[in-house]
């Protein structure tokens, strides 16, 4: 994979690690683009990060303010 | 990017004192009421950047009170009467079974120049779940947030859950990590993440055989 592939790969899982994906029956692509909770993603994006990637595991926001998630990709990307 | 967001606040606040500092000795040196500008210049430097915190909880306020809930037209027991044989034979489109989130196919639309966003998610050959995003205003940033449990075959909602979230807007959304306005943010109108629960938990009933 090319660095600017890589750093793309990088950033969108930065940017879908703001998405709330506590309830497992809310689907990844509606938390990716529920805007009031922190899903930020256009419908194009969405599209594209859950043909790749899925939720793992998921942390929502502690009291301190720590939340983590885990995703896996599902296919090769090379 | 939160002390980003921390130094500018605290920046404002120092220029805001100075403002009003200047504005006491304005009015000192032209025999005005010194409170009285203090306190106006206050007032608009609190405006320039909070004016719409407080309109923003109101209707925000207004709105869960009049349209959020969550509704049940069917229960999956009287869908099965109405319609014996049929949930046995649907397949879930799940592409995650077993996963920590459903994954389903969807489509999208958006309508109302950008200000309404709908995510058509297909839980199976016969049901949709809908999620319709829509700002209710263009003065203060509310969204109203709809999802609802669609029988394709009859064009009917089966159950619908409504909720508002305040401190972005579909048309304009910013992140991440979200609005400037952090302080304008609510996700939820008052015990609305119970009832999104209940809603999932209502609504993947009928998402059929897993494959």
């Amino acid at each position: 994979m090319s660095m600017i592939q890589d750093l793309f790969q990088q950033a969108q899982l930065a940017e879908a690690a703001y998405a709330d994906f506590s309830n497992p029956n809310v689907s990844t692509a509606n938390a990716l683009q529920d805007a009031n909770n922190g899903g930020s993603f256009s419908e194009a994006q969405a599209a594209t990060f859950v043909a790749d990637w899925s939720v793992v595991s998921h942390q929502p926001d502690t009291l301190n303010g720590f939340s983590a998630t885990v995703f896996r990709i599902d296919k090769s990307l090379n | 990017m939160g002390l980003v967001v921390f130094m500018a606040i605290g920046v404002y606040l120092l220029i805001s004192l100075a403002v009003v500092a200047w504005t006491v000795v304005y009015a000192q040196k032209h025999g005005k009421r010194a409170w009285l500008w203090a306190s106006a210049a206050a007032f608009v430097m609190y405006n320039l950047v909070f004016w719409d915190w407080i309109p923003t909880v109101v209707v925000h306020k207004y709105y869960c009170e009049k349209e959020a809930g969550f509704w049940i037209y069917k229960t999956l027991d009287q869908w099965k009467a109405e319609n014996p044989g049929v949930m046995e034979g649907l397949v879930s489109y799940n592409k995650n079974p077993g996963g920590f989130n459903v994954d389903w196919p969807f489509q999208y639309k958006k309508e109302d120049d950008g200000h309404s966003k709908t995510i058509i998610n297909h839980i199976n050959e016969r049901f949709d779940e809908l999620f319709i995003q829509q700002d209710v205003t263009e003065l203060v940033p509310i969204i109203r947030k709809e999802n609802v449990l669609w029988d394709k075959n009859k064009n009917q909602a089966i159950a619908r859950y409504v909720d508002f979230g305040t401190g972005n807007s579909v048309k304009n959304t910013i992140g991440p990590p979200g609005p400037l306005k952090f302080w304008l943010n609510n996700s939820s109108c008052m015990g609305g993440k119970a009832k999104q629960i209940n809603f999932g938990k209502f609504y993947i009933q009928f998402k059929g055989a897993e494959k």
